[in-house]
């Protein structure tokens, strides 16, 4: 489709005799907040690794912001800002330390530079704590200062693995209210989580185990595809468990 | 043999403990004063940083307490923590599996290192396989069992000598809902049938509703200590689905901001919305944008509670206003510059 910023094709990836991602296929558009829903092992960071350019498939096709990840890893790594897990700040660097690093390591510069230092301290009140020391800081500020970093070259398209993790939840509302701002004026969004709650907010998501798909669309018709007379009102984790546990009953009867 | 002794399992008084780092000090626990009954599951339940692992390490005898007392089993582990040792088991968040060891041999190893007795251990290992669904995996490389299946082989280690208190540090974090699943039919089942009396560490606020008591922990803490129902008691009638027209990430934006809404979150197509009271809103022009408002009664969770305490804690303060709307100029107009 036109509008799909994330196009991927029968994405698969192996390490020697096993496959990490088994045939994955999706796309997503622009202004969308897209889930990858899994646990430990499914194959999210993999698929993250390979759409951020970090990591070749072994084959497939993965379109990023209209680049080729294949041929033009590099330009499509300029339009996507990227949040790891546990938030990869410089531990030993001040807060304003941080913005800086990673605004260079963006390729901004001068007085671009500078504007968007203050903007992050601003919008993301770190004024305060500029300089404390990143490793010193309460969890609910390094996850701020770790989304600052990762929207100073201003992305098309932000990367989240697993953001709220263990955060309050204060402060993981404080951060999906930042996130459905930024999809309201078009930035995609792309999210890896093992945390139920955290799917509800998707536009769309798809639920991975053992590298494949077993089931992808919009939170509620997902929720809804495990109704059963018994559950009538199934939760994403049972709705997790249905497609899980369906996708395995004919391995078993084989 | 049940457990008869109607002190509580453990007991805590005033605990404290600060860690320094050069310059830096940081309280972990704060007086915590609590107690976990016997034969139940007691969950400590708290964000990351909440000094969940922190009390599990003072309770296991492993660190010290700055101030405050605490009694295992009606053993004051300060004084003796060998003979707390010797009767508890403790997982710890990553536990030691020997990836290149299979199934049977990790067990072998844990019961050397805990003293097994060789005749005891077939009838031990039996109960634990079945227990734990691992029977046809004993010759696999615990390497290569998935993640659920090494928290499932890492709790069948901790038990194979038989421990009066079991502590679980967050042993379903990242696991897949199927395995957490069959990981809360293991407590549940050691609990009932086996009386051991378990304490259980979890950041998932969901999980609080599957204990039988809970410790709600946050910045070294306690905001709460309860049966879960009592805490879920204290929001009654205050939490409502909302539906309307509205996109929902728009509906939830504009319930956040209305005076007397202390929650407003996206759950698929609605927005679960929690008041500061008891009153039911008026749906009727609660929203200008959204005429066709509905409000449906929804029952309340533990997570509810966890978020009105920690408002009253910050002053009832609204939450925060929306983003301020950035100049929009067309293309990738979110742009602040």
């Amino acid at each position: 489709m036109a509008g799909d910023v994330i196009a991927v094709a029968h994405l698969t990836r192996r390490f020697g005799a096993f496959v990490a991602v088994d045939d994955v296929s999706f796309t997503v558009a622009r202004g969308e907040i897209f889930g990858l829903l899994g646990a430990n092992g499914a194959g999210k960071s993999t698929t993250f690794r390979m759409l951020c350019g970090l990591l070749p498939p072994t084959s497939g096709t993965l379109r990023v912001a209209g680049f080729d990840l294949r041929g033009a890893a590099a330009s499509a790594r300029g339009r996507i800002g990227y949040m790891a897990q546990k938030f990869s700040l410089y531990g030993d660097l001040s807060v304003a330390q941080n913005l800086r690093f990673f605004s260079s390591a963006y390729r901004l510069t001068g007085a671009r530079q500078r504007a968007r230092v203050a903007w992050a301290e601003t919008e993301f009140e770190l004024g305060p704590m500029r300089d404390a020391t990143a490793r010193d800081l309460p969890l609910g500020f390094k996850q701020r200062l770790a989304l600052a970093c990762a929207l100073m070259h201003e992305p098309d398209i932000l990367f989240l693995d697993e953001p709220t993790s263990g955060v309050d939840p204060l402060a993981r509302r404080e951060f999906w209210r930042r996130i459905n701002a930024l999809a309201e004026q078009g930035v995609t969004v792309l999210v890896t989580t093992h945390f139920m709650e955290e799917a509800e907010y998707c536009d769309r998501l798809v639920i991975m185990a053992q590298g494949a798909v077993l089931a992808a669309g919009e939170p509620e018709a997902i929720k809804q595809g495990a109704r059963t007379a018994t559950q009538p009102d199934p939760t994403m984790e049972d709705a997790f468990i249905a497609v899980i546990e369906a996708a395995q009953a004919p391995a078993q009867a084989a | 043999m049940p457990d008869t002794d109607p002190k509580p399992a453990v007991r805590l008084a005033g605990v404290r403990r600060v860690f320094r780092a050069g310059k830096r000090v940081v309280t972990a626990l704060d007086g915590i004063t609590a107690e976990a009954a016997r034969g139940a599951v007691t969950g400590l339940v708290g964000p990351d940083g909440a000094g969940k692992t922190t009390l599990m390490r003072l309770i296991a005898g492993l660190l010290r307490a700055d101030a405050g007392r605490i009694e295992v089993l009606g053993i004051d582990v300060a004084r003796d923590p060998l003979s707390v040792q010797a009767r508890i088991g403790y997982m710890p968040q990553r536990f030691g599996l020997y990836e290149d060891l299979s199934v049977a041999e990790n067990l072998d190893l844990y019961a050397d290192l805990q003293g097994v007795p060789p005749d005891r251990r077939p009838a031990r290992y039996a109960e634990l396989l079945h227990m734990t669904g691992l029977g046809p995996f004993t010759g696999r490389m615990a390497g290569r069992l998935s993640g659920g299946m090494k928290q499932k082989l890492g709790l069948a280690c901790t038990l194979v000598h038989p421990p009066d208190l079991l502590l679980l540090d967050e042993p379903t974090v990242g696991v897949d809902p199927v395995s957490r699943r069959e990981l809360w039919q293991i407590i549940d089942h050691l609990t009932r049938d086996a009386q051991v009396t378990v304490l259980f560490s979890t950041a998932y606020l969901d999980e609080a509703e599957r204990c039988d008591s809970v410790l709600l922990i946050h910045e070294g803490q306690l905001l709460g200590h309860g049966k879960p129902g009592q805490f879920t008691a204290e929001m009654a009638g205050r939490s409502f689905l909302a539906a309307a027209s509205l996109g929902r990430r728009r509906l939830q934006a504009r319930l956040a901001a209305v005076p007397g809404v202390i929650d407003a979150v996206i759950q698929g197509s609605r927005v679960r919305v929690v008041t500061a009271e008891a009153v039911p809103p008026v749906a009727a022009g609660l929203v200008a944008e959204a005429p066709d408002l509905v409000l449906t009664p929804t029952p309340p969770r533990f997570e509810d509670s966890f978020v009105a305490r920690l408002r009253a804690r910050d002053g009832l303060a609204p939450p925060a206003p929306p983003t301020p709307p950035l100049p929009l100029a067309g293309e990738g107009a979110w742009r602040a510059t």
